[in-house]
């Protein structure tokens, strides 16, 4: 099975969303800030008329916190009922978060199309980044790619 | 159909079989175990007695001169017979006697129909078969039995075939069924009815069908409609916002001054350039001079907007217009006609009457009054809770009210109608009324109120007791009310929706009670406040004031406690929250020379950096402001704005930096990731498309750790000193031009306005001023009063304007004196008229008390012709 991938970067690492799991990606990066919140939540976006949470992902993943820059974008996920729709249809779909979250990254990348087979556990190496928010890695030729855990986030 | 006169006891039969149906319907797996035996048995007599009478229906018929052939045929419908002539068969018409035919040859009749079916069909008879079937004594029931048998067999054979005598059989022709035969025994039955509106296969060219039909679907028109998600109906809500927002930000684009645009900005460039070209290539000094002109007029070329191209304004206006009704029309998508819960009432108060033993009559108004979907599906219970006392504490039984000389039922009226953006929902009934005098000795009684204090309250106030939690002056509690919890929790439930309860009752007349309730609950009104560059919304429900303290009032107004923040509000301390500390703000403040934000660092706000030793790092413009004599505390952009909140009952003040506006906010729901932030209860989009909190003040209350316990004891104290002011009055002192002084109570107003006599507008001898979008009449009080007119109309005055009319009214005031706090005692001899309560010293003066409930009445009677009770 291939998988299509939507890949994003923070700080040098290469990452990848089932691009089935995207419902847009946007660089409206008017986000209001809620104070109290867990330190991850980056705030709230109003995204034609919705409203969306916004995670940053570098704190999810327990990367260093760049500023958003020109290059910043915010994934937006599809709602776990909207992917009930694909389910139906056959596709084996992790769960996403009920309500509208957008994850924030430093820069969008192209889209990847991998085999599902070439998934490998994360190496051990991999200290720096919370191992429990990667699901597995793909070798590319370019480098390795780190598929996020959907759930864990 | 005249001969269905409902009797009550079959409409009780009928309502408890639909009852269990229903439950059967909701419990379809389980059907098997719920029991219906006795709803059964209850319907069965009737519909014996109903059968019974539609036999007696054709036996009329007969009477009257319709055969029963025609009405059999007819029964039979065209189409059928027309289709079994088409097929080669024969229709006959039998009639077998019972008692020769069948008993004398000891014959069955099942049988006998059992072989005629063999040669051909029964279409019908009279009686029909299945009465037939279970009629036991057919000979003495129905002696004569007529069919029309429809067979292949000729009329030569047919007589042999069945068995019968030549004379039993006729055959029908088919112009017998034909229209003109048919529509000729119509007008003389009016029974017909009953068969054509039991078969479906009725010819519908019948005039008298034809008619009746068309009665009928006069009443089945209904509008089309559509079953449709809600989640899609705020999806579309939620776009159609965005739209406006989209509109919004358009036009504001559209309105700009074009030149201050970086296309004007690139064009004037461009321009430039070309023209210093053209400079520098020829030398003639007049063309340098033209041209210099020429720049020069460039930026006022260019200085026009785009709202003023030709076409676009109309365009836009077009497009504004149709984004407002797609915003509305949305809206009301979600809105229900009140009937949806009034329908449920009649049987309600039916089934109260058969038990308590009363009768009622319940009106209804308004039902098509709409209310958003939520709220409707939130306002059935407490208003069955409000029918119920009605009917039970209400209406008293028809004994006692024939001895009152009242109607022996009674009447209950519930009224739906819009006021004043929110719409009101009233339950009225002519019943005994709520009795001041019960509920004071049943407050004392209960210990919830002293006997001091109860008898200063008004009677007003005493009613209003009965919202109270466990306040109840029935003296039986029945399994329908008076168990005093109800009323409690219908204010509370009614709150919650955002609505207010009132109360009116007048002892043996009745009592009316009204709900106000807002359009909708996805919108709610709330203030906008922002602290630290960050804004909020607060729901206004929960608003009590604001307070602003100026900056030289701190220190005095300000205390600490165990390092807790308390203000002296009116004798009472009022715990203080700050919003940006809670949120974990750092505090800034802005320099009040550069207009910069800089962090702050004093501790408090009474703080007073001077007494610190002054480092040199703290004292950056070495000491400019305290040079210059500008004490930023006491700076009036440095006054502390102060939101007054309460919980139930009790108050605390959030501290925020600057309060915006107020506005109708959507009220989005907060993702699961915000849950543990206490503070905030949702979330919001202003006017510019940016995101806002929605602060929660219970949430506050617990994030900063209030104890209300510590504050309860004192509270309760204030609470007694307040009681104690109860027997004094608060009082608006004011003049006209003349002489004389008069007072009214403050409670009375609602709103005290400043105006000029340029303002006023005039209808014939009305004169009206605008008011809040509406006009608001005016009235003079010396035309309704003994007292001197002022000598001309004054340039500059005020208007009062009085709670509780119908429609807003002004009473023009000449100078507002003052507002003051007294015990009076009233003179009601001295100054007697219409409109006056009676005179009254006060500081001195003689001052005329004013009844504004009875000036109003007086001055506009027009306006309760009604009966609105004020």
């Amino acid at each position: 099975m291939t998988l299509q991938l939507c890949s994003f970067k923070i700080e040098e690492n290469l990452f990848g969303i089932n691009v089935l799991l995207v419902r847009e990606i946007n660089s409206n990066l008017d986000i209001t800030p809620v104070d109290l919140a867990p330190p991850e939540v980056e705030g709230l976006l109003n995204l034609r008329g919705q409203i969306v949470t916004v995670l940053n992902m570098a704190k999810v993943l327990g990367l260093t916190i760049k500023p958003r820059g020109p290059q910043s974008r915010i994934i937006i996920l599809k709602t776990n009922t909207e992917l009930d729709k694909y389910r139906q249809e056959g596709y084996e779909l992790e769960k996403t978060p009920l309500d509208l979250v957008g994850l924030l990254v430093d820069s969008i990348e192209d889209m990847i199309t991998v085999e599902e087979e070439n998934q490998e556990k994360i190496p051990a190496n991999l200290e720096e980044i919370e191992s429990t928010k990667i699901k597995s890695v793909i070798q590319l030729n370019q480098g390795l790619v780190a598929l996020v855990n959907v759930e864990a986030i | 159909m005249d001969s269905s006169v409902l009797d009550s006891n079959l409409v009780d039969v009928l309502l408890k079989a639909v009852d269990k149906v229903r439950m059967m319907l909701e419990d379809i797996e389980n059907v098997e175990k719920i029991d219906a035996e006795a709803e059964k048995n209850a319907l069965l007599p009737f519909l014996q007695k109903e059968e019974k009478k539609s036999m007696g229906n054709i036996q009329e018929t007969r009477k009257k001169g319709g055969s029963t052939k025609s009405i059999l045929l007819e029964n039979i419908g065209k189409e059928r017979l027309d289709a079994a002539v088409r097929q080669g068969q024969y229709i006959y018409m039998i009639r077998i006697s019972s008692k020769e035919d069948l008993l004398n040859k000891n014959l069955n009749l099942e049988d006998v129909l059992s072989g005629w079916l063999s040669m051909g069909e029964i279409f019908a008879s009279y009686p029909d078969q299945q009465t037939l079937g279970q009629c036991k004594n057919i000979s003495e029931t129905f002696p004569i039995i007529s069919l029309v048998y429809s067979s292949v067999l000729e009329s030569s054979l047919i007589s042999t075939g069945l068995g019968l005598e030549e004379h039993q059989i006729s055959l029908i022709e088919s112009q017998e069924w034909s229209d003109a035969s048919l529509v000729a025994i119509a007008p003389q039955s009016s029974s017909i009815d009953v068969f054509t509106q039991n078969n479906s296969n009725i010819s519908n060219s019948q005039e008298v069908v034809g008619k009746a039909d068309k009665t009928k679907t006069k009443d089945l028109v209904i509008e089309d409609s559509l079953r449709v998600r809600v989640s899609l109906l705020n999806n579309l809500m939620n776009l159609a916002g965005e739209l406006v927002l989209g509109r919004n930000q358009l036009l504001q684009h559209l309105s700009l001054d074009f030149s201050t645009s970086p296309v004007a900005e690139k064009i004037t460039t461009q321009l430039m350039t070309l023209v210093q070209e053209a400079l520098s290539a020829s030398n003639k000094k007049d063309v340098q001079t033209k041209i210099d002109l020429l720049t020069k007029a460039i930026p006022e070329l260019l200085r026009f907007k785009l709202n003023d191209f030709p076409g676009i304004s109309h365009i836009v206006q077009n497009l504004d217009m149709t984004t407002s009704l797609l915003q509305e029309s949305i809206m009301h998508t979600r809105m229900q006609p009140v009937s949806v819960v009034f329908s449920k009432f009649p049987r309600v108060i039916r089934d109260l009457g058969k038990k308590m033993g009363k009768e009622f009559d319940l009106e209804m108004y308004g039902q098509d009054v709409e209310l958003d979907k939520s709220i409707i599906e939130l306002l059935s219970d407490p208003l069955t809770h409000l029918l119920r006392n009605s009917a039970d504490h209400g209406i008293e039984t028809p004994e006692e009210r024939l001895v009152k000389r009242k109607k022996g039922k009674g009447l209950i009226v519930m009224r739906a109608f819009h006021e004043g953006g929110k719409v009101n929902i009233e339950i009225q009934d002519d019943g005994r009324g709520i009795d001041p005098e019960k509920i004071r000795a049943k407050a004392i009684e209960k210990g919830l109120l002293t006997t001091e204090l109860a008898s200063k309250m008004s009677s007003q106030e005493l009613q209003k007791l009965i919202f109270a939690a466990g306040f109840s002056t029935a003296e039986v509690v029945s399994d329908v009310s008076g168990r005093g919890v109800g009323m409690d929790v219908v204010k509370t439930n009614i709150e919650k929706l955002g609505g207010t309860i009132d109360i009116q009752s007048q002892v043996e007349k009745g009592t009316t009670i009204t709900l106000r309730l807002p359009l909708t609950l996805a919108i709610i009104p709330s203030l906008i406040i922002s602290t630290e560059q960050r804004r909020f919304a607060l729901p206004q429900v929960s608003l009590e004031e604001i307070v602003r303290v100026r900056g030289q009032d701190i220190t005095s107004k300000i205390d600490r406690i165990q390092g807790a923040e308390v203000l002296r509000l009116r004798g009472k301390l009022l715990p203080l929250v700050r919003l940006g500390e809670l949120l974990g703000l750092a505090p800034t403040y802005i320099h009040p020379e550069t207009g910069e934000r800089l962090p702050e660092r004093r501790a408090r706000w009474s703080d007073r950096r001077g007494k610190q030793v002054p480092s040199q790092e703290d004292v950056p413009n070495s000491g400019s402001e305290r040079r210059l004599g500008k004490d930023r505390r006491v700076s009036l952009a440095n006054a502390l704005k102060i939101v007054v909140l309460s919980i139930e009952k009790k108050h605390f003040g959030l501290v925020v930096e600057a309060v915006r506006d107020t506005e109708e906010i959507v009220v989005k729901p907060l993702s699961s990731y915000l849950k543990s932030a206490l503070c905030y209860s949702g979330a919001t989009i202003m006017g510019d498309g940016k995101v806002a909190m929605i602060l929660d003040p219970v949430g506050i209350a617990t994030q900063a750790k209030l104890k209300f316990q510590d504050v309860a004891a004192k509270i309760e104290e204030q609470e007694k000193s307040q009681q104690n002011n109860l027997e004094s009055e608060n009082l608006l002192l004011f003049n006209l031009c003349g002489e004389e002084n008069f007072a009214i109570r403050l409670s009375s107003i609602a709103r005290i306005e400043k105006h000029e006599a340029s303002e006023i507008q005039r209808v014939g001898e009305k004169q009206f001023l605008k008011y809040e979008n509406q006009s608001l009449q005016l009235f003079n009080l010396e035309k309704y009063l003994p007292i001197s007119a002022p000598p001309s109309f004054p340039e500059k005055f005020f208007v009062l304007v009085p709670k509780n009319t119908p429609q807003p009214m002004g009473i023009v005031v000449g100078k507002v004196q003052d507002v003051l706090t007294t015990e009076i005692a009233i003179n009601r001899d001295q100054i007697r008229a219409k409109g006056i309560l009676g005179s009254t010293l006060v500081q001195g003066k003689l001052t005329l008390l004013l009844d504004l409930h009875e000036l109003v009445r007086y001055a506009a009677p027009e306006q309760f012709t009604e009966g609105v009770l004020v």
